[in-house]
């Protein structure tokens, strides 16, 4: 019976490949892929952040089954979350505690890629996207702490908001463009949703695919031959 | 020396970890999956309650009430030849009718099908008429059962 799946297994396989050659792809980018010797925990964060963002777009969107993004509603919808559906607790436990790792990881892996000098020419612009990601990753922690619309966040996000205050001339301005008005108020609530959910989601996704695309066109940095060939 | 222990009847080390590997990558998915369904799927609707009543003085006449029994929607209708009750679900495609008072009919707002307050179609696509629910008045009350 065994030899009957495989037989089944492997048809399938070969009618997709023969249609979209995938096979080499997975040959040449995943097993028969050339790393330098001697990878340690430092080379796996730039991985491990990507796989922290996969969780957080999985757990996002089962909270948003039921989160509901209005002031009337958003702190009961999430009191709803937290008491009434069946894990609901675990999933926005685990989104919560995704954010702050996440933060952590990315930060861990900037640091490895400093301090290993693997910015340097030719690796440039994978340093910039990985720098335009880490804002955006403070940015999206950002903008869905207020979302609970709890005392906390209401208040966290005023004192924040306010930062940009003390710019010459244009100061007040950003603040009022942040807020969407003078002081927090619904119309803030539903922009930083806007921007949580959709906006930063797709930047990042884009960057993230950019990022990952020069990685494999430059290969992985090896401190120990800095200046020679391209990686491979 | 692996060689003879390959060689040899029964599970090798390599397929043994495949198994193993496998198996528990499948219930890592069926627990995860477990928490997906449980968290998505809408609690058990209550089909207890046996009977519904009603005070005959929240459908005045001239009005229309609709309300939930046993899990389903149920519309009652006050009008000149006293109360009538239906299930609102239109038998063409399953939309809900309401009460038109001017034009005394049940009127289902997807395909204008039209009935009247026998449940009989009057115009319109439905194929049969609207399903009648039992109702009884016992001191200004309507009691669904």
């Amino acid at each position: 019976m065994n030899l009957w799946l495989k037989k089944i297994y492997l048809a399938v396989l070969e009618w997709i490949d023969y249609r979209t050659g995938v096979n080499d792809l997975i040959k040449d980018q995943l097993t028969e892929y050339r790393v330098p010797p001697k990878l340690n925990f430092w080379y796996s964060l730039g991985g491990l952040s990507l796989f922290i963002f996969g969780l957080q777009l999985v757990t996002g969107v089962f909270l948003l089954v039921y989160y509901v993004p209005s002031t009337d509603e958003a702190f009961e919808s999430v009191q709803r979350i937290m008491v009434d559906i069946p894990y609901g607790w675990m999933i926005r436990s685990a989104h919560a505690a995704g954010s702050h790792s996440m933060i952590f990881v990315v930060i861990l892996h900037m640091l490895s890629v400093l301090f290993m000098g693997s910015y340097k020419k030719p690796r440039e612009i994978t340093w910039l996207t990985g720098c335009a990601l880490l804002f955006l990753t403070l940015g999206i922690c950002f903008t869905g702490y207020l979302l609970p619309w709890s005392q906390l966040s209401f208040w966290a996000t005023t004192v924040a908001t306010n930062i940009p205050q003390p710019i010459p001339v244009v100061g007040p301005y950003i603040v009022r463009l942040i807020r969407g008005g003078e002081n927090i108020n619904p119309d803030t609530l539903n922009r930083f949703f806007a921007l949580h959910v959709v906006v930063i989601p797709a930047v990042m996704l884009a960057l993230a695919a950019a990022h990952m695309y020069l990685i494999r066109v430059l290969g992985i940095s090896d401190p120990k031959k800095p200046d020679t060939d391209s990686g491979e | 020396m692996n060689e003879t222990a390959s060689n040899t009847a029964g599970t090798d080390r390599r397929t043994f970890l495949q198994w193993l590997i496998s198996g528990l990558l499948l219930g890592a998915f069926a627990a995860a999956a477990n928490v997906a369904v449980r968290f998505l799927m809408p609690p058990p609707k209550a089909k207890k309650a046996t009977e519904l009543s009603i005070p005959t003085a929240q459908v005045p006449l001239g009005s229309s009430l609709v309300v939930e029994h046993k899990g389903e929607p149920v519309i009652i209708v006050h009008s000149d030849v006293g109360f009538v009750a239906f299930s609102p679900v239109c038998t063409h495609l399953g939309c809900l009718v309401k009460w038109v008072r001017d034009e005394n009919i049940l009127l289902c707002p997807c395909h204008a099908g039209k009935f009247d307050l026998t449940g009989k179609v009057i115009a319109g696509p439905p194929p049969e008429p609207l399903h009648p629910v039992k109702f009884e008045i016992q001191n200004e009350t309507i009691v669904l059962v």
